[in-house]
């Protein structure tokens, strides 16, 4: 049986700050230890710690127990209450209680508080499934991406080299642990090579400045558009930062412009997926291209873009059309047309769309991603109905009763008809001057 | 407690409407006393830090999230403008 270390840093070097408690790798794994003592043998873990430091704990647990993580894309009573009944002996760990949820759960609170030291490195077999993924559909199904330790591993290994953080660094993530781009980022990394991690988990630009100035230099920020573009618009006074790392969705080159010389970072946008982990960088202040990480390979086909890479389950369809320009650069042309990401959400529009059609009173309409520009980045999708009987309050009542907050189209504009072709089609460029027509006249 | 908006309630809806794009949404329509974000109104985390900014910019305070009471005060229009007020005195 093959195995892989759970770190390769030894015990003594830092992993995180816990609020100020610095917390090295052969106490983290002393507490992780005594929490899969609490846990049963090989039980699926449903992670639901909120804290970067509980839940970070609670993954090594989980793993060095024989177990997995499962890793629900949201923590609504009714999607854990499905994860118990479908995997059996899940067993829920919380740091807090959860809303509604009455099923029993571990409390790690005691594991945590360790304060005991393990210098051993626990050996994992590498095929061990370690994390479930499930990433959220627009009405709430949602589907799941296993993760084999050697993925989690060798993605490390492979992020550590290509990301390249300055050794030493201090590492503020403004995104959760739980989902991919958290997980590899401001968990797995700090296991892998010298970074530590700050437990921390910022929102707003008060909270993210004032948690920057809490820690040293060299100052990593892992964050998203959304964030940066708050801290830009707030005038935010920030301190040196090294290297600033922006995924979930597309970064402007003016945003990353400002982001670099507000803070004096490099700023390194990541392409990947939940299903590939990340895949491409770039400087994206200076370059269009991305630069493939050497252990992927990617093939284009009639129907798109695939990923391959020996430490994954399997070959990665990507949702979005790429142009190869040589085996390791490529640019990226825009999202597969039906499939959006909202906030690290997934939905389809067609499906949405069905939504809008299926509300009583509504004859025609189209939920659509408008087109992103420096000034108005396309956050928000939109929607164009035809309902001569509704209002639009109506209609956004109706809607918010079926999809997820994210995907609820602003603006929604209430026309005579669609510009439909002959054959019933919606042709893409008639529907964008449709769209800016009513902007006007709103604006 | 009223169901009206107080003028400062009102000035404040305003800024949420502007400041979102709320289009389709009149800030009279926002009730006070109404779930804010996550409810009908179709508002989630994104639209609570994009209002933040907002709001540093036309009251010149910080919201923040990392204490129990700053969580409250996003609940509905009402507590918003209380700690928004309540934040000013202290500027």
């Amino acid at each position: 049986m093959t195995t892989l270390p759970l770190t390769n840093r030894s015990p003594d070097e830092l992993v995180m700050l816990h609020d100020d408690e610095p917390v090295s790798i052969g106490r983290f794994i002393a507490r992780a230890g005594m929490l899969t003592r609490q846990l049963p043998e090989g039980s699926p873990v449903i992670n639901l710690c909120q804290d970067r430091h509980a839940f970070s704990v609670t993954f090594a647990a989980a793993i060095m127990g024989g177990g997995c993580n499962l890793l629900p894309a949201n923590r609504l009573k009714a999607t854990v209450d499905e994860l118990v009944s479908s995997f059996d002996g899940a067993v829920v760990v919380a740091d807090r209680p959860l809303e509604g949820f009455t099923g029993a759960y571990v409390d790690p609170t005691e594991a945590l508080e360790s304060q005991d030291m393990d210098r051993g490195i626990p050996k994992i077999p590498a095929d061990q499934l370690a994390a479930v993924v499930f990433t959220s559909g627009s009405t709430g199904r949602s589907s799941r991406i296993e993760k084999p330790w050697q993925t989690l591993h060798d993605s490390s290994l492979i992020n550590l080299a290509q990301l390249d953080p300055p050794p030493g660094a201090r590492v503020l993530a403004t995104v959760p642990p739980q989902h991919m781009w958290g997980l590899e980022t401001s968990v797995l990394m700090p296991w892998f090579g010298p970074v530590t991690v700050a437990s921390a988990h910022p929102f707003f630009v008060a909270d993210i400045c004032r948690q920057l100035d809490r820690i040293e230099h060299p100052r990593v920020l892992v964050s998203t558009p959304v964030h940066l573009r708050a801290l830009v618009e707030s005038d935010a006074e920030l301190p040196a930062i090294e290297r600033v790392y922006s995924a979930t969705a597309p970064l402007s080159r003016s945003l990353a412009r400002d982001i670099e010389r507000l803070s004096g970072a490099k700023v390194v946008e990541i392409y990947g997926c939940s299903e590939t982990g990340c895949l491409a960088r770039r400087q994206t202040a200076r370059v269009e291209d991305w630069q493939l990480f050497e252990a992927f390979e990617l093939t284009s086909d009639g129907d798109g873009t695939v990923a391959r890479a020996a430490h994954l389950p399997g070959p990665v369809r990507l949702m979005d059309h790429l142009a190869l320009r040589t085996d390791a650069r490529f640019r990226l042309l825009g999202r597969q047309s039906d499939l959006v990401n909202i906030a690290g959400k997934r939905a389809s529009l067609a499906e949405l769309t069905g939504i809008l059609l299926d509300i009583p009173g509504v004859l025609d309409g189209v939920i659509f991603q408008p087109p992103e520009t420096d000034d108005a980045p396309a956050t928000r999708l939109a929607a164009l109905v035809v309902a001569p009987n509704l209002e639009a309050a109506d209609i956004r009542r109706a809607l918010g009763r079926r999809v997820d907050a994210a995907f609820m189209p602003r603006p929604l504009r209430l026309v005579e008809r669609l510009p439909r072709a002959e054959t019933g089609k919606l042709p893409r460029q008639s529907l964008l001057q449709l769209f800016a027509q009513t902007c006007r006249q709103a604006g | 407690m009223s169901t009206q908006q107080s003028p400062q309630e009102h000035e404040l809806a305003q800024l949420i409407v502007s400041s979102l794009n709320l289009e389709d949404l009149s800030p009279e329509e926002i009730e006070p006393e109404k779930q804010l974000f996550g409810g009908e109104y179709g508002l989630d985390s994104i639209d609570a830090l994009e209002l933040a900014v907002a709001i540093s910019k036309q009251y010149g305070v910080q919201l923040k999230a990392d204490d129990e009471r700053n969580r409250h005060a996003f609940a509905n229009l009402r507590a918003l403008n209380e700690h928004v007020q309540s934040l000013r005195e202290q500027g």
